[in-house]
């Protein structure tokens, strides 16, 4: 990675707005978690008024509950959000001609990649921070404190590994293709085969970081059950899976003509 | 090497099995602007960007700097400026910000890269532009900063692909005075459709046609070896009285071939040097005869456009009848 390259990429997320679309989308998407889970008996009951001799039991909402949604909101549309977000990163750089003016400098196309996907990955990481926080907050405000804090941030931070595997894969495919929509629609197509491929592999699911995405083990977790330990491995999973995504993407780089 | 800032030896660019570039010798001298000629597709935008390192040769070594090309250290890159045929910036980015950026990706301090920005926007005339965003910039200004980005290195060697084609008149003359001037401290290499342009800087010329170079020189000395003799008449009256001549000329042996123009002007190429003496006498005759008014009459003077027109118009047309110096040119290539 180059510095110079590096706070070029981040100020360009800042000045195209990018950040602040992210914030916000990452904002409302997760604290829909806590807001959904506290109105949706109320919902549900209004929702259904005259339905005289039926009875719907819903069972009482708690704080782990809320940050299951939000786990769970997590798992679609702030992903689709970095899709778009980042689909162009080198795509459009190709398209419009601008990679020329860096790449003809003495800057090596690895540099050139790994400073945007540190670039993009700090902005992630920045926005998942703040995510992290106003749930939390939102949750105790709406609820109450009673699940378990470091399960909440260990969690957080599977998602957030899982998150940066995504990113490579949205890399990867922008260095790939000349144009944008192209590199997105590839790189949506990767994220369905990445999220729904690894149902169909039995006992595989908790050993990937997807693992977040699924009740049972963050309902235990959250709930003071179950050990923290069980979420290192995902969480380096989805490191090594970044890793190992990055190094293609470099690879396939270095060997493509500008 | 040392006293060429550019060598290729049998440099070879295939796509499939098309050669773009064939074969390429060139040796271009240091301190030099050298015009780097071709009609589209010859094979120049893909020569300057194997020098570049953008793409990678087929066969063959080039030499920029005294560095070789293609040994992936940076060292070829840290020596050069170029600048593309059409070249882009990032539009959010301000005029002095982009030239600071490309001074920090040259590992500059901040104190040298923020006081040779300032340098490069009065050199080509953007200092008032610097604060604006590029997005807001014309053709001719993108490529005043397309420019500056090249110099920012102070580079031993600068690649500039159509440098002058975005520009107006008057930012074309601006232009070529600062490449004029930079030779003092690097080489030139350009390349340009505008041949009036590469006449009137370049000292050293290369013509390339098909991938292959055809022929390659200082200017001067091309322009002496290629050029037809010629004779321009202007005539009272406009096309239609230099069209008359050119009709009343088609019957003399001594002429080659005629080119009437809207002002009046006739350009009369003769078949070889000898006849210009016969040409000088019975010109002026024939246009009184034929009740025409002569106005001025001169040895026309060989230029690029000849040189060109004559090399590459013979490549494409080899039935073509060329004077004896290309003929002779013509069997060795």
């Amino acid at each position: 990675m180059k510095a110079a390259l590096f706070k070029k990429e981040s100020l360009e997320l800042w000045r195209t707005s990018r950040i602040i679309i992210a914030i916000v989308a990452f904002l409302i998407l997760g604290l829909q978690g806590p807001i959904v889970s506290k109105i949706l008996p109320d919902l549900i009951k209004n929702a259904t008024p005259n339905m005289s001799g039926v009875q719907i039991i819903i069972p009482e909402q708690k704080a782990t509950d809320a940050l299951i949604t939000y786990f769970s909101q997590m798992s679609f549309m702030p992903i689709l959000v970095l899709i778009l977000i980042g689909m162009g990163t080198l795509a459009a750089e190709k398209e419009r001609g601008t990679q020329i003016l860096v790449l003809t400098k003495p800057v090596t196309r690895t540099q050139f990649i790994l400073s945007k996907y540190f670039a993009y990955l700090g902005m992630v990481a920045g926005v998942m921070l703040l995510t992290t926080l106003a749930v939390v907050y939102d949750t105790i405000v709406l609820f109450d404190s009673s699940f378990n804090f470091g399960a909440y941030l260990l969690l957080n931070l599977t998602l957030f590994s899982y998150l940066a595997f995504l990113l490579a894969v949205i890399i990867l495919c922008s260095s790939l293709f000349k144009n944008s929509v192209a590199a997105g629609g590839v790189a949506f197509l990767a994220y369905l085969v990445i999220s729904t491929g690894s149902r169909f592999l039995p006992n595989w699911p908790k050993y990937l970081p997807q693992v977040v995405f699924d009740a049972t083990i963050p309902r235990s977790l959250l709930g003071g059950q179950g050990s923290l330990t069980d979420l290192i491995l995902p969480t380096v999973v989805g490191i090594v899976l970044a890793v190992i995504t990055l190094v293609i993407a470099c690879y396939t780089y270095e060997q493509r003509e500008m | 090497m040392s006293e060429f800032a550019i060598v290729t030896e049998k440099l070879t660019r295939k796509y499939g099995e098309r050669a773009v570039v064939s074969e390429l010798d060139l040796e271009v001298p240091e301190n030099s602007v050298f015009g780097f000629l071709g009609p589209n597709g010859a094979g120049k935008s893909t020569t300057m960007k194997i020098l570049t390192e953008q793409i990678k040769p087929t066969s063959g070594r080039a030499w920029v700097a005294g560095v070789e090309v293609g040994q992936k250290s940076l060292q070829t890159k840290q020596q050069i400026g170029y600048l593309s045929e059409l070249p882009n910036f990032y539009n959010w980015m301000r005029g002095q910000e982009l030239l600071e950026f490309v001074g920090e990706l040259f590992g500059m301090s901040l104190s040298t890269r923020r006081t040779r920005a300032q340098e490069l926007l009065k050199l080509v005339g953007l200092e008032k532009a610097a604060r604006q965003k590029i997005g807001s910039y014309s053709g001719g200004m993108r490529q005043r900063l397309g420019i500056a980005q090249a110099l920012v290195n102070r580079p031993k060697v600068v690649f500039l692909d159509e440098p002058v084609s975005a520009l107006d008149p008057i930012g074309r003359r601006d232009v070529l005075t600062l490449l004029d001037n930079i030779r003092q401290e690097a080489t030139v290499f350009m390349s340009s459709h505008i041949l009036a342009d590469i006449d009137r800087v370049c000292e050293y010329v290369a013509i390339l046609n098909q991938g292959k170079l055809i022929a390659a020189g200082r200017t001067t000395e091309l322009k002496e070896s290629y050029a037809r003799p010629a004779i321009e008449v202007d005539l009272e009256g406009g096309l239609e009285t230099a069209q008359q001549l050119a009709y009343l000329l088609k019957a003399e042996s001594w002429v080659k071939s005629t080119l009437p123009q809207d002002n009046g002007r006739l350009k009369v190429e003769l078949v070889d040097e000898k006849f210009a003496h016969e040409a000088g006498q019975r010109l002026p005759r024939l246009i009184a005869d034929n009740g025409l008014t002569l106005l001025t009459f001169q040895t026309a003077v060989p230029n690029l456009e000849d040189v060109f027109m004559q090399l590459v118009g013979y490549i494409e047309n080899p039935d073509a009848e060329l004077t004896p110096a290309v003929q002779k040119e013509a069997l060795v290539k």
